[in-house]
């Protein structure tokens, strides 16, 4: 794998990502834990390999490739980041004055959801998709496109700042299911599709001489049993986490109980 | 066992005494709600199965004449459509579900009572549509599936088809409404400290149930709509010689139906994680994993549709990746059965004939599962589909899985909802007549099917061998009706007689039991602190473990609270009775009435009669100041008013409601035969309505802050701006109708033509209703009646208008400016 090869703009970039981690960490004074710097080290890794290995076969006209790509870039890196990213990282620039009310509309689950299915439905449009694989700095922007708009999809659902909060659980499971709707909207058209789409595809010899229709056929899979069988893993982690949060039962108190004692165990109650 | 009151206190009335008819018919307490889907479930029950016996009968033996092809036809598709929407469904969520809702969760009634009760009478108003065949046009037969093109009025001329469709929007609108209420009262009400994972699993079927009926009525309803179009107006939705797919119907039609599958199998499965913990004395194994297998079974519910079209030719792909779903339902279904088998495993079982009928559903559904997991593969459905293979999974599925349940309910319910226990005696034989019926009716079926008895068809053959099976298939037909005689007979030898059922006969665990059998209108005198799951086996053992079958076994009496006191019953505020949901569904049956009876004025009077008893409804809501509820009454929902959370469920359905509109647009668009394309679109003018109806969600903004901050003149000022701005915009789409129909572009012209005007005019439609309920909003703050107080019904109208205008926007995007992008 040539890393430095075509595109040298992908490890510069994931170097200044790097850096600047690093310099926030000075800056505050504070150390990341180790299971955060670990997933921003797998949010790295992602990229890299997104954006070379994968890209390299999306550029050889493979639709399915190129597909799961996108997935990556919308379902996997931004997650990665968040997770990988302490609150304190993020809060002096994002809680600062100019910046706060902008961030607080943007990550309002309404306006994240809504801003992430605009970009990738619009995007999977057959005029706007083929002009994508022409145009390479047209490429790289929408790539770009899909990773900043994954970042407030997956906000409600991983911030790591409570004053722009997550959702509660039942929502995050209703938003995830939601989420299903959009991503059908684009998988299952390309899926069941007849003919190519996207005429790009049809130009030239496909990367690992599928027929364009089959490839295609195949993205459309990866794009709708993928990201339904993920989202089905993601809803799986919330459910449990939240059954566990409220899975308690508390006796009652005897009535001899004196009132006092009462107090204590309804407040641990609301408190837990 | 606890001793327990024998006979109510005189000064607590219960909810059946008192009103006489008319407060019957005004009422809208959740609790006679439920009573009323009864009756009217009973009847059509009976209905139900005088058709299937008529059909056993035809079928006693080959090239049989009992019933004529059409007369066949008819009963076939009437059981079907009967049993589904006028008895499974009324009985699960109308019946079991609206009484049990605010009982279980601890609430005095559901969120929006009146809406319940409009429920109600616009279900009742859907099934005499659906029966009016009988007295004019005939009965629909075109299966209850309805597939296009077989319900164009080219192959099934007359009303039959007609009354069908209608019937069907109708109880359609009716069970959104319920699940959107539905969805609202367990979000909102629960009593303190009953967090969703302290539920009782039949709450939690519901909740999940209420989700997936507004996620997939919509996508019914507009397949019912597009064949509405067709039949009456000329449109060619399903006609394949005018470009037209009839696949799209089954699309459209499977994408309700298979969710529609569970959500009449999801409550079921509630009731029975109900009634199988009280009879095993143990509290229900694997919770957490119950809840979730729920959730995931809607998840997966929405994936699998494509298994009811193996058979159109998808191709191998689509039928794999069906299959594969398919099949993966499998999987949380399992982890329910077993968890149940877990639960009755090493409890201290009573065996009541409710827990025979929950543990025969074991067995049955298990049975039926096992045939739907065969169906999943493509493969074999394409050998089994359209045989009576398919007719005894189903049955094995919906009466052995949802019948059985509905009998258990009502042995295990019946005492708190009547005040009247069911003789066990006589619900032994009906449970052995029903297992021995049942079997004997529906197993013979997976035989004939495999040896190809196709489904639907009227009569067979001497030669094929198929006769002695089908004797015995009616013979148990008749056991089973012999079965339903015993049920009816209980159910009315209880009703009349005059023994008093205790509040708690079973040692119940959740808190219904906690009320007098039948509870008083108002449910609890006060509201419950729920402190576990099985709250009131908590309130009287202490814990919810096996401190329970201790006692019992040891025969020592739990520590005995009392049921809920009176304690200031003049102190509770319930909501009065009303009028208006009965009047609104005259109105939108006469509304359906006339359109088939082709009598036009028929049809205003009643749009005019359905809209005046929304806004009075409306003002009724305001004018009881129901608005404050109990302090101690609303601490589950975060603070949210009901209102608004009913709103954003409405907005959810409305999104299906529309993708599904927008997506045969899409499909359609340039698949005509002739006629104008898009090219047509103006998109200057339309450029300017949508910068219009833009600048009106700004102005609402702004009539939303005015009237928080108390403003009462720039309140007027900004809705009337709305208003204006609403109507510019209706103006601009009227203007733009014309303008096409000048050039040549009517609704009929093609298919381009027919789905643009469908998709928009039901968005300006849309626009209308909302300019309509400004207006009122702006007639009261005319009158002062809105004010600071009253914020939240501006807030409520312009989420709407919002919605619309988001609608519009995605409208214009792929119908208007995607056109101008060459290739799209």
């Amino acid at each position: 794998m040539d890393i430095f090869g075509e595109h040298p703009s992908i490890p510069i970039g994931i170097a200044i990502l790097i850096a600047i981690y690093l310099g926030a960490c000075r800056a505050a004074g504070r150390k990341p834990t180790r299971r955060q710097a670990m997933w921003f080290a797998l949010a790295m890794g992602a990229i890299l390999f997104t954006q070379t290995e994968l890209d390299e076969l999306a550029d050889a006209r493979l639709f399915s490739m190129h597909m799961l790509q996108h997935l990556m870039q919308a379902f996997v890196i931004p997650p990665l980041i968040l997770l990988g990213t302490p609150g304190w990282m993020l809060a002096p620039w994002m809680l600062s004055r100019p910046i706060k009310p902008i961030a607080r509309l943007l990550t309002n689950p309404v306006i994240a959801f809504l801003i992430f299915s605009a970009v990738f439905v619009t995007a999977h449009f057959p005029p706007i998709f083929d002009r994508m694989c022409r145009d390479e700095n047209f490429h790289i922007f929408l790539h770009l496109l899909f990773m900043a708009s994954g970042m407030l999809l997956w906000w409600p659902i991983l911030s790591q700042i409570p004053e722009l909060p997550r959702l509660s659980y039942p929502a995050q499971i209703l938003y995830l299911f939601l989420l299903m709707i959009p991503m059908t909207a684009v998988a299952a058209p390309i899926t069941l599709a007849t003919r190519v789409i996207y005429p790009w595809y049809t130009e030239g010899p496909n990367g690992w001489g599928l027929k364009a229709i089959d490839d295609q056929v195949l993205g459309g899979l990866i794009m709708w049993i993928g990201q339904g069988t993920y989202l089905m893993i993601v809803f799986t982690f919330i459910f449990f986490r939240w059954s566990q949060r409220e899975d308690c039962d508390i006796p009652v108190p005897p009535a001899a109980m004196t009132p006092e004692l009462r107090v204590l165990r309804s407040r641990r109650v609301a408190g837990s | 066992m606890a001793a327990q009151p024998k006979t109510l206190p005189a000064d607590q009335p219960s909810y059946l005494e008192g009103g006489g008819i008319l407060g019957w018919l005004t009422t809208i307490d959740h609790k006679r709600v439920a009573v009323m889907y009864l009756v009217s479930a009973l009847f059509f029950m009976a209905l139900g199965g005088f058709e299937a016996m008529a059909i056993r009968v035809q079928l006693w033996r080959p090239d049989n004449h009992a019933l004529s092809a059409a007369t066949y036809n008819a009963f076939f598709t009437m059981h079907g459509t009967t049993m589904i929407f006028l008895v499974v469904m009324p009985l699960l969520l109308g019946f079991f579900g609206n009484f049990l809702i605010p009982l279980q969760i601890g609430a005095r009634d559901v969120a929006f009572p009146r809406l319940n009760a409009a429920s109600f009478w616009l279900a009742l108003v859907a099934g005499i549509l659906l029966h009016l065949g009988w007295i004019r046009g005939g009965l629909p037969d075109a299966g209850w599936f309805g597939y296009a093109n077989l319900t164009e009025r080219y192959f099934t001329p007359g009303l039959a088809i007609d009354w069908w469709v209608i019937g069907l929007l109708v109880s359609g609108a009716s069970t959104v409404l319920t699940g959107l209420n539905f969805l609202t009262t367990i979000i909102a009400m629960r009593a303190p400290g009953m967090t969703y994972m302290r539920m009782p699993m039949f709450m939690w079927s519901l909740m999940v149930t209420s989700i997936l009926i507004l996620i997939a009525f919509p996508a019914l309803t507009i397949g019912l709509i597009f064949l509405l179009f067709d039949r009456f107006f000329g449109t060619h939705f399903y006609v394949a010689s005018a470009g037209a797919t009839p696949i799209l119907w089954q699309h459209l039609f499977w994408l309700f139906g298979h969710p529609e599958v569970y959500i009449m199998a999801l409550p079921a499965f509630g009731i029975i994680s109900e009634v199988i913990p009280t009879f095993s004395r143990k509290p229900l194994f694997g919770y957490p994993m119950m809840a979730y297998s729920i959730c995931l079974i809607a998840f997966l519910s929405y994936g699998v549709w494509g298994h009811h079209m193996f058979a159109t030719g998808m191709g191998p792909v689509a039928d794999s990746a069906f299959a594969i779903t398919s099949m993966l339902i499998a999987i949380p279904t399992g982890v329910k059965i077993f968890s149940w088998i877990a639960t009755v495993w090493g409890g201290s079982l009573r065996m009541t004939t409710a827990f025979y009928f929950a543990l025969g559903m074991l067995i049955e559904f298990t049975v039926g599962g096992l045939s739907g997991i065969m169906h999943a593969s493509a493969p074999i459905d394409l050998q089994q589909t359209d045989s009576y293979f398919v007719v005894a999974h189903f049955h094995y599925v919906l009466f052995g899985g949802v019948m059985f349940t509905i009998m258990s309910a009502f042995y295990y319910w019946w005492p708190k909802i009547t005040g009247r226990m069911l003789d066990e005696r006589l619900g032994k034989w009906h449970f052995w007549l029903t297992v021995v019926g049942f079997n004997l009716t529906f197993f013979p079926m997976h035989f004939l099917g495999m040896w190809g008895m196709p489904r639907r068809t009227y009569t067979y053959g001497a030669d094929m061998g198929w006769m002695r099976l089908n004797q015995l298939e009616t013979i148990g037909a008749f056991i089973l009706g012999i079965a339903f005689l015993f049920f009816y007979f209980n159910l009315f030898k209880s009703v009349a007689s005059r023994e008093q059922a205790p509040a708690d006969p079973w040692d119940g665990r959740s808190l219904e039991w906690s009320t007098p059998s039948p509870p008083p209108a108002y449910n609890f005198a006060t509201i419950p602190q729920i402190r576990g799951r099985d709250a009131w086996w908590i309130l009287k053992y202490g814990h919810a473990g096996s401190r329970g079958v201790a006692a019992y076994m040891s025969g020592q009496a739990p520590s005995q609270p009392q049921p809920s006191q009176p304690a200031s019953v003049e102190d509770i505020h319930m909501p009065a009775p009303s009028i208006f949901p009965l009047v609104l569904s005259l109105g939108v049956g006469m509304m359906g009435l006339g359109l088939i009876i082709d009598w036009y004025r028929i049809i205003l009077i009643g749009a005019a009669v359905a809209v005046l008893s929304i806004v009075g409804m409306g003002f009724e809501y305001a004018d009881f100041g129901e608005e404050s509820h109990d302090p101690e009454h609303a601490p589950s929902s975060g603070g949210v008013d009901v209102r608004k959370i009913g709103m954003w469920s409405f907005i959810g359905s409305e999104c299906v409601f529309f993708a599904s509109l927008i997506s045969t647009f899409i499909v359609y668009k340039s698949r005509s035969v002739s006629g104008p394309g898009p090219q047509i679109l103006n998109i200057p003018l339309t450029s300017f309505s949508t910068f219009i109806l833009l600048m009106s969600s700004l102005l609402m903004v702004l009539a939303l802050a005015a009237t928080q901050r108390g403003d009462k003149r720039w309140e007027r000022i900004w809705l009337g701006g709305v208003i204006a701005f609403g109507l510019i915009f209706l103006g601009g789409q009227v203007y733009e109708f014309t303008s096409f129909y000048h050039e040549g572009m009517g609704l009929t012209t093609n298919l381009f033509s027919q789905s643009f005007f469908v998709l928009v005019g039901f968005h300006g439609a849309h626009v209308a209703i909302g300019v309509l309920w400004l207006s009122v909003l702006l007639a009261a703050a005319m009158t002062g009646k809105l004010g600071q107080s009253r914020a939240l019904s501006v807030e409520l109208a312009g989420l709407y208008w919002h919605f619309v205008d988001v609608v519009w926007i995605i409208i214009f995007t792929l119908v208007y400016l995607m056109q101008a992008v060459p290739g799209a």
